[in-house]
């Protein structure tokens, strides 16, 4: 997860930056608006709509439930940012973290304009050191009211704005075989002497370092996976972190620990509580799946999850439903309001098969066309005992008429009892759920289809 | 699937079988007065000549027009489910 990216990709997979106050995308949207395949368009307001549901399904559903149109984010102002480093054993940085950063983070007050300034603590980031992953550096952009120290308002995109000198470094940590050696004692104890002090958006943009922001669609060699737990975890993962990536040879060029604040209404979120976000970049070599999944495993019990937009392909339909209970709503919710089943992605096909989704309609259509059946015999029934005015006798003539009137009740009432029971024994789901099981559809896809 | 209209269209069906043992009652308060009463040829309430049959009569008929404004009732508060309810397969 980055800082830069393209709107619809962060709205789309509820991304988080460095920022340790803001922590997922949907924390900052107050709007939104999105298209549904069924021609819902739902237009939504964060303060004044808070039970609306439409809101929580957008962000983080990697686009398979709308058409994200519009959204209206809190912003802060493009201030100044002076950046400071500490480095500490690992095990002693949540610590610091408490004291230092979250204590920090707080919005300060400012004026003079209806944006609200950054704060005190405006972005945080910190860096564990190959091989043993003991030691951690703090990267923070503290806000200030000193001059800037480069002028620029962003990182030119095509150069990263990186200089000469970045550029060394960065090429020998990350191809010399003493790279991770390199770096730790010589190339960031250079590269982060100085403290500059620049606009935010330029520390955003790229600025922050030299091999911390590789960017994998333009570095096809690495990828990067990341793994969200508990702030009070932190030694226990960091500990199988580094463990693994030494039984397993995993060539990781970095791994950056960020804070993220509890998520507050996705359907699928990632940071259920307060959590540390390990980014694990490596160099593609071999099958990740054995190394990853084991990291996946150990953040789920330690009560936290993975990052879906990166490990869709690895992780597996338990491991997937154990970090995010959330998928099961999702789901039925996917197949509420994308009903004709238009929007795909990897997670939508890999959680729910297309053949599966079909199986389901043609149960649901068969249990709507008897249940059309039961209505319209009734609705002819009805239809009868109008024309003869039968609720108020006003049409009865003689005698003989009054056995075949209540004949006529007696089928009326015989097909609403039907109807009723239909109703009540809510039909669509009870037959739906035991004919999904009886076509071998897995109870997580049962339950999403009953919930519907 | 709970789409939200199921308890309207239960209460709906519950109320009409009401409406059904009401009209046969009805029927057999007709039967049991066989000659005692005379039809509306406007279309209207029958009279009957038995005060307490008219009372019983009127009563029944009062039941029934509530039932229907019951009825009425729910399937407004369908209505403004059912743009809802519509996207699911409705």
């Amino acid at each position: 997860m980055t800082s830069t990216g393209k709107l619809g990709d962060t709205v789309a997979a509820n991304d988080h930056g460095r920022c340790p106050s803001t922590g997922p995308f949907i924390n900052i949207i107050n709007n939104s608006e999105a298209y549904y395949s069924s021609a819902l368009i739902a237009k939504v307001r964060r303060h004044v709509d808070p039970e609306e549901g439409y809101f929580l399904m957008v962000p983080g559903d990697f686009n398979s439930l709308a058409v994200v149109n519009k959204v209206n984010v809190a912003l802060v102002r493009n201030g100044h940012v002076r950046r400071v480093t500490a480095v500490m054993p690992a095990d002693e940085y949540p610590a610091y973290f408490a004291a230092n950063v979250l204590g920090a983070s707080v919005a300060l007050t400012g004026g003079g304009s209806s944006i609200p300034v950054p704060p005190a603590v405006a972005l945080h980031e910190a860096v564990l050191y190959a091989p043993r992953y003991d030691v951690a550096r703090s990267v923070s952009w503290l806000s200030t009211d000193m001059p800037l120290s480069r002028k620029a308002r962003l990182v030119p995109w095509d150069t990263k704005g990186r200089t000469w000198f970045a550029d060394i470094l960065g090429w020998c940590v990350l191809h010399l075989p003493w790279g991770a050696g390199l770096r730790r004692y010589v190339a960031d104890p250079l590269f982060y002497f100085f403290s500059p002090v620049v606009r935010l958006n330029f520390a955003l943009s790229g600025g922050a370092g030299y091999v911390l922001d590789l960017d994998p669609t333009t570095h096809a060699d690495y990828a990067t996976q990341e793994y969200y737990v508990p702030t009070d975890k932190f030694g226990a993962f960091r500990a199988t972190l580094a463990a693994v990536i030494a039984r397993y040879r995993v060539d990781a060029l970095n791994v950056t620990v960020q804070y993220s604040p509890a998520e507050t209404g996705s359907m699928m979120p990632w940071a259920k509580t307060n959590v540390f976000a390990f980014c694990v970049t490596y160099r593609k070599s071999g099958d990740p799946t054995t190394w990853s999944q084991e990291l996946i495993d150990d953040a789920i019990a330690l009560g936290g999850s993975f990052d879906l937009a990166s490990q869709m392909d690895i992780a597996s339909t338990d491991e997937i439903l154990a970090a995010y209970p959330g998928t099961t709503d999702f789901l039925a919710h996917k197949f509420r309001y994308d009903n004709l089943y238009r929007f795909h992605n990897a997670l939508v096909d890999k959680l729910c098969p297309v053949e599966f989704y079909n199986a389901a309609e043609d149960v649901r259509r068969g249990n709507i066309e008897r249940e059309d059946a039961l209505f319209k015999s009734f609705v002819d029934l009805k239809a009868e005992a109008h024309q003869i005015d039968l609720y108020h006798l006003t049409g009865v003539k003689s005698l003989s008429e009054i056995p075949e009137r209540r004949i006529l009740l007696g089928r009326i009432s015989k097909a609403n009892e039907a109807l009723l029971e239909a109703y009540q024994a809510d039909m669509k789901t009870e037959l739906q759920v035991s004919d999904l099981k009886a076509r071998h559809i897995p109870d997580y896809l049962v339950r999403a289809f009953e919930r519907e | 699937m709970d789409n939200g209209i199921e308890p309207y269209e239960i209460d709906i069906r519950t109320t009409d079988q009401r409406c059904n043992e009401l009209a046969g009652a009805m029927l057999d308060l007709a039967e049991r007065n066989w000659g005692r009463w005379r039809g509306d040829p406007a279309g209207g309430a029958p009279s009957f000549d038995d005060p307490i049959a008219a009372a019983a009569y009127h009563a029944m008929s009062d039941e029934i027009a509530k039932a229907g404004e019951k009825m009425d009732g729910d399937m407004k508060a369908m209505d403004r489910i059912l743009p809802m309810a519509r996207f699911n397969f409705r």
